[in-house]
């Protein structure tokens, strides 16, 4: 019987041990969960290097704002497989050994293809400005803005017959030091490139940004004045000539305007809780 | 945040309504940058200072530097916002009222005022600090500078936005200048420190005696000051250095030249000796500081107008050891004779001078990891920034051993066991070809020789991973009765050399569609257009015997190959000719083998192979659109580890393969395995694709391109009839 026992006591120790040895490793191994996204768990080790990253990582606010960064990465990762954008792996995401640089991979591929999705158009404005106030140049004015609209009438009619490319007619803008009676600037103000989606602005004349829409992709736009607004100017008046070359356009009615939007329809979706 | 905007409008009112060039030279976009971790995580609550270099039109504003501040909000962005939009503003206020431009606000966070804390600098084509501030914003010609105003306790460093340029015309709602990131474990500053000497300095907190100056003993950022006791005509310091190439910096105090013969007069003011008549400010170009390092006059300051308040660098030498700095100025109250002229000071240049020394310099950087997989070769080129001199030589170091090998970018693939290299060639660069998986630290070092400076060096981990093989789909449409698994290595995703989908495209075709019954299992999506479809029902697979039923419908089923082993004589002759197809019909037990290439030319070719696999031993191929191959067969199909065309772009295999069991690709050995190249079609109850390169990391091991000419070409004999078109009576 004493046997027995003996036996007995020496199982459970060794059950004991051998149990406390696996929640041991398990618990040195196993970093805390601060916050659960949908289905991922968020680490606390996760947490930890990126505030080892930052300047104010004792700061309880920038604790915060850290983990809402990583739950806008997580609800874009699940959001992007939900898409079909990105497939998960454990290699970078729902585990706390994950490949960090992979992980921001996966991230970025979801944005830009999420940003392809939206309606865009991009292209080149060729400007040629005249000086517009009281210390209006050499040509006053009204001579200064003939004198620019000639020049770039002569640049858009070229452009639009094919005789030169977009780029040619800024090289020749810059070029043209006679420009230098119309706007000291005239080198650096010859050329704006654009890339822009639903709701983003362009230059300060909103009629004219609306008219980029307007124009076909690999067409020439008419030229257009650009106005501007100032007490200096004395109210609104028009300070430059404009055309531009639409490059490419996506006009799809895309209800997303940017990929905030996109994401914002996945927040309401994606249920978070937060540990702390 | 409304008294954040608010505060920056009033700034931005007073600049341009105190200017007096036409609106396009006063006129900046909005500008818009971020602070970020290097993770880009948002650093909010620090501030930016937004720099001006000075403007084109105004060659004395590139005597001064103007400043400008914005906070950074809770997405770390920092704004300047546009000044027309300030144009709408009530006029009223001074630049010097704002508190971002009159500096009474505590940007490094250390509980002193900018204003109480740092020399004010000079303003550059006006007197009036306010007016001044107006005109060194939106200058034409002007260039910028973004940089974060560290907090004082803070290690880490930020990186820098320099020399950005802005398109003034149009004011732009979108114009970001960058990213500035923040970098907490920065590499630590060249060996010998800077050195900075602020003259009229304040009481508190101490800092250590000019006059015992000894460089070696500073730490980074240290400060010593000249007390106003030890201004005089001339300074003399000794210091101490490590040696090499310098750049001594010095910035002298406001004061005006006035003609000569003109003195000191009663109130400190100048007066013209004798007639008492008035005293002009000169306007030409005089000195009106001297240096000397080690008695060897080093540069001179010179006036261009009437103060002298301006900042100048000149480069020096330095002795290992001790060296002596000599600083000669007029000083307020004393004339200057210059080539038997002589002009009256007034002003204080020594009392606000300030002095520092910048060192010869330089930093290697590198990204801070470089995936690699194991026999993969790639070019590491380092950023290396120099400063005051050239690096000579850069050194490359791995550690541990055994997992990557180093050598020049000249020789390709290195051998394996070289863990140091270094180059002396004017691109520095050395190529690393990953051994075995596992991270290795990659050590970059430089030098520069003759100023006897060591670089900043930098490390990044080499992550070596082992690829597995994997393959690869172009145009074609992918259809399974099963699953897909595939992984793309994770360098196609950012390498341009290898496409990071399973079906890719050629030109402006369509990458085609993968059709499942089971899923798609990648670490990358299936196509360019993501065209997947997943867990459908069961496809029909085409067989051995429907293409034997059709031919014996058409009575040409007959058999007659009847050796087992086949070469090009054979495909080339005989066979039964059916609408200008040959026929082929094959019948085992024993297996069919092609024992050497075939190319049929424009011919076209079907081939049944009943009871017996297929083994193919040579690369089939024919003219594209001309010719054509089909093999059909029972049993198996085995391509030899041997069939491979070792010409990018060409194929090994064109043609059909169907098989009632497998295609086997055929493998020899990692090391010997070269990429099998089918261009057709393959349809198979197994896929068995056994090769694995030596070299997974960017090539497919096996890869399929769909070939439209196929089914142009197809044998009208094997197109199912779908309707039957049948006159009937009305």
């Amino acid at each position: 019987m004493k046997k027995f026992f003996l036996i007995f006591y020496s199982g459970v120790f060794v059950v004991i041990f051998v149990v406390g040895v696996i929640f041991y490793f398990y618990s040195r191994e196993s970093s805390p969960v601060v916050a659960v996204v949908g289905e991922e768990k968020i680490y606390l080790k996760d947490l930890e290097y990126e505030l080892s990253l930052h300047p104010n990582r004792n700061d309880p606010n920038v604790k915060e704002l850290i983990l809402d960064e990583l739950i806008k990465d997580s609800i874009i990762l699940q959001a992007g497989n939900k898409e079909g954008k990105i497939f998960l792996s454990p290699a970078f995401y729902n585990s706390d050994n994950k490949n960090y640089e992979f992980r921001f991979q996966k991230i970025n591929q979801v944005k830009s293809l999420v940003q392809e999705e939206l309606d865009f158009v991009s292209g080149t404005i060729v400007t040629i400005w005249f000086f517009n106030n009281d210390r209006a140049g050499r040509f006053g004015y009204e001579g200064g803005k003939n004198s620019a609209y000639k020049k770039i009438k002569s640049l858009r009619d070229r452009v639009s017959n094919g005789e030169i490319t977009i780029d040619e007619a800024v090289m020749e803008v810059k070029s043209d030091t006679t420009l230098f009676d119309l706007d000291f600037a005239y080198q650096t103000n010859a050329k704006i490139d654009f890339n822009i989606t639903k709701g983003q602005r362009v230059t300060f004349d909103e009629e004219f940004d609306k008219l980029i829409w307007t124009v076909e992709e690999g067409d020439v736009s008419d030229i257009y004045p650009l106005r501007e607004n100032s007490f200096v100017l004395g109210g609104l008046k028009e300070v430059a000539y404009a055309f531009f070359y639409v490059k490419a356009r996506k006009i799809s009615n895309n209800e997303n305007t940017n990929f905030e939007d996109w994401l914002e329809n996945y927040k309401k979706d994606i249920p978070v809780i937060k540990y702390q | 945040m409304y008294k954040f905007s608010a505060l920056f409008l009033v700034f931005l009112f007073c600049f341009l309504y105190l200017s007096p060039e036409s609106v396009e030279a006063g006129v900046i976009p909005t500008i818009r940058g971020y602070v970020y971790t290097e993770n880009k995580r948002p650093i909010p609550g620090v501030w930016v200072a937004m720099t001006n270099s000075g403007c084109k039109w105004c060659p004395k504003c590139l005597r001064g530097k103007a400043t400008r501040y914005a906070k950074t909000n809770e997405k770390g962005e920092f704004v300047f916002e546009p000044v027309y939009v300030a144009d709408y503003l009530q006029p009223g206020g001074t630049c010097e009222s704002n508190p971002a431009i009159g500096r009474m606000i505590d940007t490094d966070f250390d509980g002193v005022l900018d204003a109480e804390e740092i020399p004010k600098a000079p303003s550059g084509c006006m007197d009036n600090g306010a007016r001044a501030c107006t005109y060194e914003f939106g200058c034409w010609g002007a260039k910028y500078t973004f940089s974060v105003v560290k907090p004082f306790n803070l290690t880490g460093e930020f990186s820098k936005l320099t020399e950005v340029d802005f398109n003034n015309a149009l004011v732009d709602f979108t114009i970001y200048p960058g990213e500035i990131i923040y970098n907490p474990d920065p590499p630590p500053v060249s060996n010998t420190p800077t050195v900075s000497l602020y003259p009229y300095a304040k009481e508190e907190p101490p800092f250590p005696s000019c006059l015992s100056l000894n460089i070696l003993q500073f730490g980074s950022g240290e400060v010593c000051r000249i007390s106003q006791d030890e201004c005089k005509s001339q300074n003399d310091y000794t210091f101490f250095s490590p040696g090499g190439n310098a750049v001594l910096k010095i910035y002298t105090g406001m004061g005006h030249l006035w003609d000569q013969g003109c003195k000191q007069g009663p109130n400190n003011d100048p007066q013209r000796s004798g007639s008492g008549g008035v005293c002009d400010q000169i306007s030409q170009t005089y000195e009106a500081v001297k240096v000397l390092v080690n008695g060897v006059e080093v540069g001179r300051t010179v006036d261009l107008g009437t103060d002298v308040n301006s900042y100048w660098e000149f480069p020096v030498v330095l002795n290992n050891g001790s060296n002596t700095l000599s600083i000669k100025h007029i000083i307020a109250g004393e004339s200057l004779s210059i080539e038997s002229e002589s002009v009256f000071y007034k002003g204080a240049i020594c009392a606000e001078d300030s002095i520092s020394f910048v060192p010869s310099s330089c930093q290697v950087n590198l990204p801070p990891a470089i995936s690699l997989s194991v026999d993969e070769t790639r070019q590491i080129l380092p950023g290396i920034e120099s400063r005051n001199g050239s690096v000579d030589e850069v050194t490359f170091t791995l550690e541990p051993l055994g997992y990557a090998s180093l050598c020049s970018s000249n020789l390709g693939k290195c051998q394996a066991g070289i863990y140091t290299y270094t180059d002396t060639s004017p691109v520095f660069g050395a190529n690393i070809t990953g051994i075995s998986s596992g991270n290795v630290r990659l050590n970059v070092s430089a030098k520069m020789i003759d100023e006897k400076v060591d670089c900043v060096s930098a490390d990044s981990t080499i992550q070596v991973f082992s690829q597995n093989a994997w393959f690869q789909v172009r145009n074609g449409n992918v259809i399974t009765n099963s699953n897909i698994s595939v992984q793309i290595p994770p360098v196609c995703i950012s390498n341009p050399i290898c496409s990071p989908y399973f079906i890719t495209k050629r030109g402006g075709n369509s990458p085609g569609l993968a059709l499942l019954s089971g899923y798609y299992n990648s670490n990358v999506n299936v196509s360019e257009k993501n065209w997947l479809v997943e867990r459908l029902r069961s496809f029909e697979q085409v067989n051995f015997e429907f293409f034997e039923s059709l031919t014996r419908s058409e009575g040409i089923y007959q058999k007659n190959l009847t050796k087992s082993n086949i070469t090009q004589y054979d495909l080339l002759n005989s066979g039964i000719q059916h609408n200008g197809y040959y026929y082929y019909f094959y019948e085992g037990p024993e297996n069919l083998n092609i024992s050497d290439d075939i190319s049929l030319g424009s011919r076209k070719v079907v081939l049944l192979v009943k009871n017996a696999s297929l083994f193919i031993n040579g690369n089939i191929n024919f003219n594209d659109g001309q010719g054509f191959f089909m093999a059909i067969t029972d049993k198996n199909i085995y391509v030899s580890p041997d069939v491979y065309s070792g010409i990018n772009n060409v194929p090994a295999l064109e043609g059909i393969f169907v098989a009632d069991e497998g295609f086997i690709s055929g493998s020899e050995d990692e090391d010997f395995d070269k990429q099998l190249f089918v261009r057709g079609t393959v349809i198979a109850e197994q896929l068995s694709l056994q090769r694995n390169l030596k070299d997974n990391a960017t090539k497919p091991a096996e890869f399929f391109e769909f070939a439209p000419d196929l089914y142009m070409n197809y044998p009208s004999i094997f197109s199912k009839k779908l309707f039957l078109w049948k006159e009937i009576t009305p």
